[in-house]
Formats: C-alpha cells, structure tokens, sequence
C-alpha cells in the first residue's frame, strides 16, 4: 500500500511526488492520460510539427520548486529576448526587451511620457511583487488558530510590509480591489500599452480590464514574475519537455507513475480516506491522498458528498471555475512576417499581444456574458521554433495561440459547431499583422473550452482550476477555511492551481502542499 | 468680527449634521450654503408650480437611528412614509412584484420558482447577520493602518477578531459580499433572473459599475440594514419629500444656535501656517472662525477652495486621482395621470412602492456596457417612485409627481467623432463658457426621450399624462449642487475608495493635511446616501481634538 497516492501527474502532481517521494514516503502518481504533463505538454499536432499543446510559457517555474525537486539542472530553461511584442493598431508596435533601456525606447516611439515611468513602473512592481511573493511562498494563515509558526510567519511579512513604507503599503491597498484599467490609466497614457498591462490580468479570466479585482491577478503574476509583461519562459523542447524531466525525477526519486489511471473515485471511512478506486475497477489504498486536480473535479466527481459536510459541497458547488481560453496551434509552411517589422527578421523570439487598446479586450470580454465568442478577440501568440528548430521541420514554423475570450457555456449553441468559428475570428484578428497569414497555415488544430474540460479535466475549461477572484485567492483558495491544502477529509489533501497561489505553472501549490502533508505524517507517525 | 468655533462649507444633509451636533455641544457655528436653498442632494423643490419634487435623491434609506435619536429628527419635522414593495415589469409581458407582506411575496416568488420562494427568507436572515457586521462599522472612524502605529492596527485587529467570532458560513458571505459581483452573489441563491437583476440594481446605485461587476454585491446589504435598526422604519420615503430631512436636521441645528446662511458660495479656505482660520465668500465677504468642516467633495474643497500650492503634493496627487465618474440621471415627472402598465393594469398598489425597469440580466448589464464605451444607456434602468400616491401634499390635487432615477449616464460622454472629450479640469470652470457646448447640453433632452422610451415600453400611457419634465444630468447636478462629475455619492464607491481609503489613505479620519479644516461630506467613511453618518462622525472627531 502507498503511502501517497497523488490524483493527477501536472505539473503541481509531479512536483508534491517528488518532494514527498524524496522523504522516503512510497508515492504513486494516478494520471488519466497517456502521458505526464497536464497542460504544460508538447505533442505532435501534424506530422514533423511539435506544439506546446496547452501553455506555451512558464509562469515561470518557482526557484524554491525548481531547487526543491532539483529541476533545475535536469532542464535547459529559455527566456526569450525579446519577451513580448505588444501588436497595435496602424502597425504600430512596442517591444519589451530584457533590457529597460531598450524596452524604454521602444515605448518613446509611442509615448515619451510613457517611455519615462517604464522604470518607476518596473522599480515599483519590483517592490510590491516582492511583498507577494512572500506570501507566496508560504501557506495562506489560518483564520482560527494561529500557530506560533504562523505567528511569526507572519510578523517577518509584516517586518517586510514596514519596510515598503507608508506610501507603498497604501499604493497595494488601493491597487489590490482595484480594475486593471484604472490601474494602467494611473501609469501610462498609451492604449497600447495599457492594454498589454491589463491582458496580463484577464489572461484565462472571466473579467474584463474594468472588472474590480484584476489589478490584484496582476500584482500575483508579477510576484511570479516581475517583469510587467511576463517573461514568457519555457524550455528546450518546449513545455512538454518540463514535463518529462520532472516525470523523470519524480521516477527517479522513487514515486511510481501510471498513464492511463482515470480515477473515479476517492474512498473514506470515519471521515478518513482510505484509497482511491479506479474507473478500470482497480482499488488502491492509501494513507494519503494528494488531489492535483481542480476543487470542483475532487470534491464534486471524486469524493462522495456523503464524507462532506453540506455546506462545504454547497460551497464548493459555489466555487467559480468559468472557462473562457480557447487554444489555436498551427503549423507554418514559412516564417511568419508581421507587418509591424517589415523586412526585419527580428523580433519574433518571445510572445506576441494582440490587443490595441483597454476598450477592444473589455468588448472581448462582453461577448461572454451573453455566451458569446469574442468576434475580435484579443490573442497571446507564441512562435516556439524561432527559437527551438526542434519543432519544426527545416524553414517550417510553430504556431501557437491563445484566444480571449471563448466561454465554456455557449448560448443556444454547442462548442461542436464553433471550432471553425474560432479558426476564423484568430484569422481576422491576425489579418493586419501577420502577411498573408492563411495561406501559410498547412494544419490547425483548435482546442475549445469544452475540450480543455473533456480531454484535460480542467472543470469549467477553466486553466487555472478556478477564477483568481478575490474571493477565491489567498486565505480563502479554494474556499476561506480551507485553504491550508486540508480538506474535511483527513488524509485527502488539495495540490493543484485550485489552491494557493493559483494557477499559472509555478508549481507551488504542488510544493506547498507536499510540505503540509509531510508535516501531518510526521505528526502522526509517532 | 465675531469669531465662530465652526464654519460647515454646506447645508446639505451632512454638512448641518455636523453642524447640529457641533452646536449642541456649545460651540458657535456657521454654516454656508452655495445655493438659494438647503439640502444640497437632499433638497424638495417646487420645480413647476404645484408639484414638489425631491430633487436628487429620492428615497430615505440609512439615516441613521442614532442621528434620528439624538437630533430628535421626529419632533423638527422628520416623518418617513412607507415605500411598499418592488414592482418589475418584464419583457414577456409579466412582472414581479414584492412586498413587504411575506405571505404574498412568497406566493408572487413561487410563481416564478418555487426553489427561490423557499430561499428567499434564509437570504433574507443571512443578509441579516451580515448586515449586524457591517453595520457598526459605518459608525466608526477608520484606522489608519499604513501609518504602522500599534493603535491604529490594534483597532484594525479588534475588527479582525469580530470577524474571526463570525460563524464560518458568515464569513465566508462577509468576503464574498465584500468582493463579488451582485449577480454571482445572488447566482449562489436564487434561479429567476428578473429576481436577481432587481435586486442587484441596489448594488450599482449611483456607481459606474454593472450588476456583473465585482464589488457590487455589497450594496445588497444595505436594504436589510435598515430592518435591524428596528425601532424606526428607515427605509421608505420621507413626507413632504427628502429636503424634509434636511430641514429636520437645519431645524435641530438652528435650535442649538447654529446660524445657516444661504446663497452664499464659499471661494477659498483661508490658510494660515498651515491652518484653517476661515472662508472667503465669492462675493468677498469673509467669517473667520478656529476650525472649518467642508461637506462637499475633495476635489472641490482641496483644488478649489485650499489650493494645490498649500498641499503636500503627494495628497494632491491622491485627491487627482479620486474617481468620481458619476454614472446617473434624473427625470423628474409632473403627470396628469397615474401610468398603466400594460403587464398590470390599473392604479393598484403596485404604483406605491418602488418600480424598477430591471427586467433582466442582460438587460442591465447591456445598460451598462453602453455606458463602459460613454454613451447613456439606449434602454436604461429605472428606478421610480410616484411619492404623490403616499403623500398626496406634494402635488395638486388628482395629479402627481413621479421621480426617475436613470442609469447609466456617464458624466465622460463619448462625442460624435468617437474621441473621449477632454479631460476636465480639475476645477470646475466657474461661468468660463467655453465655445462648443458640453456633450450632455447636447444631448439633454434625447436622453430624457429616451428615458421616456423605456417607461413606455411598459406602460404605454405614460407618454400622454406627462405635464411637464425635467431632466437632470450629470452635468446638471455637477452644475447646480456642486456634485463633481455628476457623482451622487461625491466619490465612487469602490472597494479602493472605502473605509481607510476614503478619500484617501491616511486621510480617512476627516482630518486633512491642513490643520482645523475638517471634512464632513460623502466623500468621507462611511460614503454617499442619506446616512448622515459622515457628518456626526466628523463633528465628534472634531470636538475630541479641539476642545471647546
């Protein structure tokens, strides 16, 4: 009998096996499809073309995570320059390099006011990101009873929070409750770049710039990763190669993988679980079970309302995971040219944001509360085999693309029908950026919302597990009480992006998790 | 020249709230109000002759019962009218209409859905309790939790502690309320849509936010806030009409000793090292007096009558920031007639209470998304009240008054050539008439057709009975009550405009950067409406830190 067996070989799934597996605990990792990976995954999608399938970034992966399951040596990690290129209207571009300076420059073309609050932007993301992400790191408090630890846990952050100082602690008090709109208008003046800013924050949301709460989404991408606009990291081989390695380590360390493991159900007795059963009959006890899945999937399909108390299902029922992403991969027969850069062969490393101003993603984000596609969506495009030739065959790209917004409830229409439908609104949108985009494209593929719940288990098609609302973040991830990786279940344990800090492959819910069950074992050995 | 102990900028409700209280306590005040009348948005006027209208704010819900209490409101005129029920007409040509009476509402929600009917009184208790929470915090003074000072976070842990002694399922409804959408909010409760889109409209009141939108579910408490105070029915309509209240309250203020001055614009602050020593009127004439209360907004009381050049500029650059944004307008009716509605006809008791064009969701938050990209709504909601029907007095006999509050109207509109208008200045531009007209002066009488339009759109009659119309816009109501950008609330509502962030941080007390120069109005904790809450707040913080 395992020790642990963990529900879901993602990225969070591998990184709790690992570190449990590495305390000498007997591990098993449950994963339904043929493969490990969960959205950081990479695939042929057409013969002789690679595609990272779902996420074509890193959030990035945490440092402490990448220490702590010693992936950082097993994987060659590419953080490309430049990180994004923001597309806007009248072939107008900004370019955000690595370097400031030159970012800088990029933006004066555009706005000379704008081009000099880039660096008090960046300090003053800087400086906030780092109070977030030492929340980040550590489980959220307890509301009821605070431990010593967590006392002093908590006084460090406080000691931290001081140092900021009065005019900072207020700026993250104002910005936290605050429309992203509101907080790129205090910044900037140009649209465009206020609406790279505020695509950061509805990334994979239902909500739009003017939507309160989302600048609190982009202080926590900006925890992860400082830089305003994402660095956009991934890795040789693309995300699936992530994957692969830390599948290989988790083996390595001694954790047990199975493919093609769907569970179907999670047993309890006397309020303790004892096992999972599997949907091919088979029945695996466990002393613990670590679900890497999201919280509606493990508490509504999974777990039997019986060992629940009815209000934690009720809530749970309650728990908002609204899909709105829709993914395009295509392959190219040439090099993409983008307008914007005609006759230059740079900039096409990194991502792409198509969005020109706060207005076009907030009536993108419209069609959705009446169940409808965008008809211009806003699009985060990647070209992963400028970088990787790996993926493609020779003089032949990779394209891969995000699409906002795309509900995962269609009014009086099925998801069936609008896969064409999606294909055809990321063409229109592309049309003045990319020449003659089309008639390079010799695949597609067009993954729906339904399909990011079908085919990868993410409930509601939603890729982070749940909607980072402030209601659903922090102490109160997944539900405000449970938020400590425990569930009512003694012995069942949350590790997925359902869970503190959310979504967006850090993986440190996973890491997060698999200390607080390591904490409980020892515990309970003695 | 005699020398006052208090000048309150403002006879609007908050503003002589301050005053009464500070009056009572001994002191010699004075207050000055810009207009011929006092009320400011609390104020009953006799727009055509015969009818009365309450001119801005309409209905009388938060005033608060210790105000009512100590002021002895009911002795100086104060009488609130029952306003019974919500009447929504529908599109499909039904409606829904709730009561007071429990037995009949439950039976009018049960036709709808049965599953709603039952829910609907655990919402109402939960909301409730959750209203007990809230609600001792509109009378207390915000801490200031970024000057780090040990006082000021213990007062924010005492609040940490009452949350924690919560039960689990009211904290969780406590965090929700506070951050969620009224429509999410109510989608954890209720199925019939018309339901949840009319009760959501009380969260988007006076706010340029959509039913959809986070933060909007908080507003949803304040109806059942006013159940807990009990004793005194809070919520309904005030006799005579709102500017009533503020006359009970003028009444108490000038009982105690306070003398009220009307048409008398205040220009400037005075300022000396720092301090407040008196204003100036537009006419010249000046009162010097130890401390000064302002009860109209940050931006007119700091960039006009202060000056920006006395100010710390980082306060500056907070108060520039304060979003105003106003988001409503108001048509006031004189009819011949009573309107029929086509889904109810006749002049039953339906027309007595509040009538909401809510009809759905969608409908809402379509309102909405032409106010997002600065147009008015094309087909508005509509909050309406015919207070002639519970108060006959306030129209001629057989004929009636009828006051409808219309959003979205944005303040910013968006002109013909699809360009944002310019930025306003950060003052307004006192008579400096520029030469293309304001976008609203423009459009004023469209819009208030097409108020008209919707009314009609479910009763039909309406277009034959009216008499005579005004039509207030954001502009009128920046322009005539000195609301900055229109907004009712002098301040949005916002999460990131609350509590210790109102009007901005460290500056939540009613204290400001000049020493003696208080504020009293909305834009203070705890915020718009008829609470009257800011203006007792700030007269006691006033007289613990400068005795008398």
């Amino acid at each position: 009998m395992p020790d642990v067996v963990i529900i879901g070989a993602g990225l969070n799934g591998l990184v709790a096996a690992t570190w449990l597996a590495r305390r000498k605990l007997s591990v098993l990792v449950l994963e339904q499809r043929p493969g490990p990976g969960g959205a950081a995954v990479s695939a042929e999608f057409a013969p002789g073309f690679r595609a990272p399938i779902l996420s074509h970034a890193f959030g990035p992966i945490d440092h402490e995570v990448a220490h702590a399951v010693r992936l950082d040596r097993a994987v060659h990690f590419v953080t490309p320059d430049p990180a994004l290129t923001a597309l806007g209207r009248d072939g107008r571009a900004i370019v955000f390099h690595r370097d400031p300076v030159l970012t800088a420059g990029s933006i004066n073309a555009i706005s000379s006011a704008d081009a000099i609050r880039w660096s008090d932007f960046l300090r003053t993301s800087h400086r906030i990101a780092s109070l977030v992400a030492s929340l980040n790191h550590h489980p959220p408090p307890s509301i009821d009873e605070i431990d010593l630890r967590e006392y002093l846990r908590l006084l460090l952050v406080g000691r931290q929070a001081r140092k900021l100082g009065r005019r900072d602690l207020a700026r993250v008090a104002r910005w936290v409750p605050m429309a992203v709109a509101d907080f790129a208008s205090e910044w900037f003046e140009s649209e465009l770049l206020r609406a790279v800013v505020a695509s950061r924050a509805v990334f994979g949301n239902p909500a739009g710039p003017w939507s309160a709460g989302t600048t609190a989404t982009f202080l926590q991408r900006l925890a992860e990763d400082p830089l305003p606009v994402g660095s956009g990291v991934t890795a040789r081989g693309g995300p699936g190669a992530v994957s692969d390695a830390l599948a290989k380590i988790a083996t390595r360390t001694g954790a047990t993988i199975r493919t093609n493991a769907r569970v179907a159900r999670i047993t309890a007795r006397d309020g303790h679980v004892t096992g999972v059963v599997l949907e091919a009959g088979d029945e695996i006890p466990a002393r613990v079970v670590v679900s890497a899945v999201d919280p509606r999937q493990t508490f509504l399909r999974l777990a039997d309302p019986a060992d629940l108390p009815p209000t934690f299902v009720d809530r749970i029922r309650n728990y908002r995971a609204r899909g709105v992403t829709a993914k395009i991969n295509l392959a190219l027969d040439r090099a993409p040219v983008f307008k914007a850069f005609d006759g230059d062969v740079v900039p096409s490393r990194g991502r792409f944001v198509v969005a020109p101003d706060i207005d076009y993603i907030e009536r993108a984000f419209d069609a959705t509360k009446y169940g409808k596609i965008s008809d211009d969506p806003w699009l985060e495009l990647s070209i992963p085999s400028i970088t990787d030739s790996s993926l493609a065959p020779e003089g032949q790209h990779v394209m891969s693309i995000y699409f906002h917004f795309a509900p995962r409830q269609l009014r009086g229409a099925s998801w069936g029908d609008h896969r064409e439908h999606l294909y055809q609104a990321a063409m229109r949108v592309l049309e003045p950026h990319v020449r003659d985009l089309p008639s390079l494209v010799s695949t597609c593929q067009v993954l729906t919302p339904e399909d990011l719940e079908q085919t990868w288990g993410l409930s509601g098609g939603h890729i982070f597990h749940g909607e980072p609302a402030l209601d659903q973040s922090w102490i109160a991830r997944p539900l405000l009480g449970w938020a400590q990786y425990r569930t009512p279940i003694e012995g069942l344990y949350l590790a997925g992006a359902g869970t503190h800090p959310g979504g967006g492959l850090t993986g440190l819910p996973g890491l997060l998790a698999a200390k607080t069950v390591g904490r409980d074992l020892k515990k309970r050995k003695p | 020249m005699q020398k006052y102990d208090a000048i309150v900028i403002g006879a609007g409700h908050n503003g002589l709230t301050a005053a009464a209280y500070l009056a009572r306590a001994g002191r010699r005040v004075l207050v000055l109000e810009r207009r011929h009348v006092i009320g400011g948005a609390a104020v009953t006027e006799e727009v055509f002759p015969g009818f009365r209208f309450s001119v801005c704010s309409y209905v009388v819900s938060l005033l608060r019962p210790e105000i009512i209490r100590e002021l002895e409101l009911a002795r100086h005129g104060l009488e609130i009218l029952p306003l019974d029920g919500t009447f929504t007409p529908m599109l499909n040509g039904d409606y829904l209409w709730r009561v007071n009476d429990h037995a009949r509402t439950f039976r009018e929600i049960a036709r709808h859905s049965r599953l709603d009917a039952e829910v609907y009184d655990e919402y109402g208790r939960a909301m409730v309790d959750m209203g007990r929470f809230a609600k001792d915090i509109l009378a207390m003074t915000p801490p200031d939790p970024f000057s780090m000072k040990l006082r000021e976070l213990r007062a924010l842990g005492d609040l940490g502690k009452r949350f924690r002694a919560l039960p689990e399922s009211d904290r969780a409804n406590q965090l929700q309320l506070l951050t969620m959408s009224a429509i999410d909010f109510l989608d954890q409760w209720f199925e019939t849509d018309v339901l949840k889109a009319t009760m959501a409209a009380s969260g988007i009141i006076g706010t340029f936010l959509g039913v959809r939108s986070p933060g909007t579910a908080y507003v949803l408490l304040h109806h059942y806030m006013g159940d807990i105070d009990g004793a005194f029915r809070s919520w309904g309509l005030s006799k005579g009409g709102t500017g009533r209240v503020s006359e009970s309250i003028g009444w108490a203020a000038h009982e105690a000793g306070a003398e009220i001055k009307i048409s008398a614009p205040v220009k400037n602050i005075l300022v000396e090292n720092g301090e407040a020593t008196g204003v100036v009127l537009e006419n010249g004439d000046y009162y010097l007096a130890r401390t000064v209360l302002s009860s109209v907004d940050p931006r007119l009381t700091f960039l006009k009558m202060v000056g920006a050049n006395r100010l710390p500029s980082e306060f500056v650059e907070d108060i520039q920031r304060y979003k105003f944004r106003g988001s409503s307008g108001k048509v006031n009716l004189a009819l011949d007639a009573l309107p029929d509605f086509t889904c109810l006809p006749g002049r039953g008791p339906h027309l007595r209470g509040a009538i909401s064009i809510s009809p759905s969701i969608d409908y809402m938050e379509r309102a909405y998304d032409d106010a997002k990209y600065g147009r008015y709504s094309r087909e508005p909601y509509i909050d309406i009240v015919i207070p002639s029907l519970t108060d006959p007095s306030v129209a001629p006999p057989g004929k009636h008054v009828m006051s409808c509050f219309v959003q979205y109207a944005p303040y910013h509109l968006r002109t013909a050539t699809g360009s944002p208008p310019p930025a306003t200045p950060a003052v307004e531009g006192n008579g400096a008439a520029s030469e293309t007209p304001h976008p609203w002066d423009v459009e004023r009488d469209a819009f208030g057709d097409t108020v008209i339009d919707a009314i009609a759109r479910f009763a039909p009659n309406i277009r034959n009975c009216i008499l005579d119309r005004q039509v207030l816009t954001p502009l009128d109501l920046e322009r005539e009550f000195g609301l900055s950008e229109g907004n009712i609330f002098q301040g949005e509502l916002t999460l990131e405009q609350l509590f210790f962030l109102r009007p901005a941080p460290g500056w939540a007390d009613y204290r400001t950067p000049i020493k003696r120069l208080y504020l009293c109005g909305s834009a203070t904790h705890p915020g718009g409406g008829i609470m009257g809450a800011p203006g007792r707040n700030a007269a006691l913080r006033l007289m613990a830190d400068v005795r008398a």
